[in-house]
């Protein structure tokens, strides 16, 4: 039963996270003074994509990037099984174990090295430049991103007062919000969910740090000789990350718990387009790209150092 | 439904072949927040390999040649091919050059011309648009080789 409600819960996610992608692209037209396109968009470009059939580069693996893309697909569906899903009295996880938050700090290393695969498996000099450029990113932000989920485990613990073995357990935050009205009233949880903000455009990979897409300098990067189904796939797969980076900003941190399973889906949906909002559509409306240094610099100065001094804090 | 329609969804490619650049400057500014073309779908990809519609420009040079055909081999199909600017349709002052292997239609067939020298953005952008009704014809199987020919202004000719 619980099984088959997730099931349907994962396609109505999946068909949401086209449909943000088509108001985000609604959104930013808007903010530049343009119509921009129709919000369901994105859902024609991705069926669009399983109908063109073209030739595969002689030099590229298909081996690689269909193994990547599979991997992506589970990345995915494991990380939507452990975020908690609205049912009636509240929020549950499908699968869920001590250290959940850990496994989704994988899913979303996972999903980036989905991408450096398909560019190495591209192999064309773009997507090879495109698939180093996402290691680089890769190191700089999920320094600060392990740190900051370290820090948050330490201090959820200290507040439910719950046994050390569970300090990486969503199941330990979801007792902490019903406890505490809101999770951001407390210092450390509030720096880290403004590091995990400022992280979110280069794990989402949107400007100003789509340095490994970057369509006008390497022909979209890793994913430049992906054509027809496999860049429909690699198409929902980034949009899936995106959603899940915003569900989980939203229900860790925001999500309010009310026991009406209603209200629970419609605020899940609402909090996951606010938080896409400040994650993608802004940055990507207001700045260019940077250089990969810089992005690289950036991360490890600003959120590095940050993650840093809320991790010795929590352990205080 | 628009939904379901890949017609509605056109991934653009530009292709230089060696123009003068004045006609690539007027496809990018069909592309501003001026003339949106976006409101239509039209996306401008990076890769060929994404694409739905190649905009060409320039009279195809001697050695742009073989990269030009293995680009437009690279786009996958349904595809349709749009020439802007009078150098991609006849050669136009660069005809009969040394240097020049073109036009493109005696390399690859065409389906929508955009003449002007160089085309107005409104030109550029109707020719995108029946370059989207050519990928509709092609889709359903009942596509003849008609030529389209767009003003600079942007009425079919
Ligand atoms: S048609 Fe005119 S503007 Fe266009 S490339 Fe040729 S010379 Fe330049």
């Amino acid at each position: 039963m619980i099984i088959g409600v997730w099931v349907l819960w994962l396609i109505a996610l999946f068909i949401w996270s086209l449909l943000i992608g088509g108001i985000d692209r609604k959104i930013v037209a808007h903010l530049q003074g343009r119509y921009g396109p129709p919000f369901w968009q994105d859902i024609t470009d991705f069926l669009k994509l399983f109908r063109k059939r073209g030739k595969t580069a002689t030099r590229s693996s298909s081996i690689v990037s269909d193994v990547a893309l599979i991997v992506g697909i589970i990345a995915v569906v494991v990380g939507l099984s452990i975020l908690p899903m609205p049912t009636v009295g509240g929020y549950t996880q499908l699968l869920s174990t001590s250290g959940d938050l850990i496994i989704l700090a994988y899913v979303f290393a996972l999903l980036a090295i989905v991408y450096v695969l398909i560019g190495f498996g591209g192999k064309s000099p773009y997507t090879m430049v495109g698939a180093s450029r996402e290691v680089s990113m890769l190191l700089s932000y999920e320094i600060p991103f392990i740190l900051v989920i370290v820090a948050m485990g330490y201090r959820a613990i200290l507040l439910t007062g719950l046994p050390v073995s569970t300090i990486f357990s969503i199941a330990g935050f979801l007792v902490l919000k019903q406890k505490m009205a809101l999770l951001l009233l407390d210092p450390i949880f509030l720096g880290s969910f403004l590091v995990l903000l400022i992280l979110g455009p280069a794990i989402v990979g949107a400007v100003p740090f789509d340095i490994p897409e970057a369509e006008t300098e390497i022909v979209d990067g890793y994913g430049a000789e992906m054509h027809g189904p496999r860049l429909g796939v690699l198409f929902g797969i980034k949009h899936m990350k995106l959603l899940l980076y915003a569900y989980f900003l939203w229900t860790i941190f925001l999500s309010p718990v009310t026991s009406n399973i209603w209200l629970n889906i419609i605020m899940t949906l609402l909090g996951t387009l606010l938080m896409v909002l400040v994650i993608y559509t802004v940055p990507r409306a207001v700045s260019g790209r940077f250089r990969v240094e810089q992005g690289a610099k950036f991360y490890l100065l600003g959120p590095g150092l940050a993650s840093i001094v809320l991790l010795l804090l929590s352990l205080i | 439904m628009d939904i379901l329609k890949p017609e509605k969804s056109l991934w653009i490619y530009h292709l230089n072949t060696g123009s003068c650049n004045g006609c690539d400057i007027e496809i990018l500014a069909a592309l501003t927040p001026k003339y949106d073309a976006e409101r239509f779908g039209v996306k401008l990809v990076g890769s060929p390999r994404h694409a739905d519609i190649v905009v060409a420009t320039g009279p195809v040079t001697a050695v742009a040649k073989e990269s030009v055909l293995r680009v437009i081999d690279q786009v996958p199909d349904p595809k349709a091919i749009v020439v802007v600017g009078v150098c991609g349709i006849t050669g136009g002052v660069f005809r009969g050059g040394y240097s020049v292997a073109g036009p493109l239609d005696t390399l690859v067939p065409v389906d929508v011309y955009v003449f002007g020298c160089p085309p107005k953005p409104e030109g550029i952008m109707v020719g995108i648009l029946k370059a989207a009704e050519v990928l509709e014809l092609k889709r359903k199987g009942n596509y003849h080789k008609e030529v389209v020919k767009i003003s600079e202004h942007g009425e079919t000719i």
